[in-house]
């Protein structure tokens, strides 16, 4: 039998959204985050990016979309994470032709995403928007 | 030097880091290869804090307030912090030539592990990496 004292948590997990121009790429997601290529946090940062297109549930072309978007059902399982600022961002891209990513990390899987799962974050510049706010216990 | 330490108390492991020289914010954002004004400078900033400003100076600590209480460093280890004798010994070694040694005990999970020790390697020790 093992004793732990302190306090002991329940896993979570993390949506998250993902508006790029064009496909979302690793030297995109490098430069969002501010990680030089010679950096040696780059390895956490592709674990996370691997992760993320991993953890991905639903891709979409936003300037295919036509007439009223319904994004709760574009989006499907796990939609009631889909915030008024995502939805926002979501329409506001609509115009530009840029792709989406919705999708979510475990804090079960790996330190890696065990950390970002905990964090909470939102980043934009002028190739990608990423959303990483919406943490649910 | 760096230093897992696992502790049977939460189960974790802990990291204890002596220090030759202090480090500044700025050039421990440089070593990480990060821009400042960024999510993973925000990070880097945010580790360096919980180094340097969070985490206890065991060095400091035993000078300021237990040098009169335990009559070596090691003891102060032993019993103070409950280290391992060999851990303790490996540790007092360091007193003489360290500026600071830091006991960091919250380490963000993706520091777990291998990786997170080398990580802490190249951001606090750049030249032994070489």
């Amino acid at each position: 039998m093992r004793i732990r004292s302190g306090f002991v948590s329940n896993s979570s997990s993390t949506s998250f959204l993902i508006i790029s121009k064009g496909a979302f790429t690793k030297k995109q997601f490098q430069r969002l985050m501010g990680v030089k290529k010679n950096s040696p946090l780059l390895p956490l940062f592709e674990q996370l990016y691997n992760d993320m297109i991993e953890g991905t549930n639903v891709k979409l072309d936003l300037g295919k979309i036509k007439g009223n978007a319904h994004w709760k059902s574009l989006l499907g399982r796990r939609a009631d994470s889909l915030s008024e600022r995502m939805i926002e961002k979501l329409e506001a891209s609509r115009k530009k032709g840029w792709h989406a990513y919705y999708g979510c990390l475990d804090s079960e899987s790996n330190p890696v995403q065990t950390f970002f799962c905990t964090d909470s974050f939102e980043e934009e510049n002028d190739e990608v928007y990423l959303n990483g706010l919406e943490c649910a216990w | 030097m760096i230093k897992v330490i696992f502790s049977s108390a939460d189960q974790r492991e802990h990291y204890i880091v002596s220090l030759s020289a202090s480090i500044s914010e700025r050039t421990f954002i440089e070593r990480a290869g990060v821009l400042a004004n960024s999510y993973a400078g925000r990070l880097v900033s945010r580790l360096y804090e919980d180094l340097f400003m969070t985490s206890l100076d065991l060095k400091r600590d035993f000078d300021k307030y237990y040098r009169v209480e335990y009559a070596k460093f090691g003891e102060y280890l032993r019993k103070r912090h409950l280290l391992q004798r060999d851990d303790a010994s490996e540790v007092e070694q360091e007193y003489s030539k360290s500026e600071a040694i830091v006991y960091y005990k919250h380490a963000y999970s993706f520091l777990e592990e291998s990786v997170g020790e080398n990580l802490l390697k190249c951001l606090l020790e750049p030249e032994e990496q070489q």
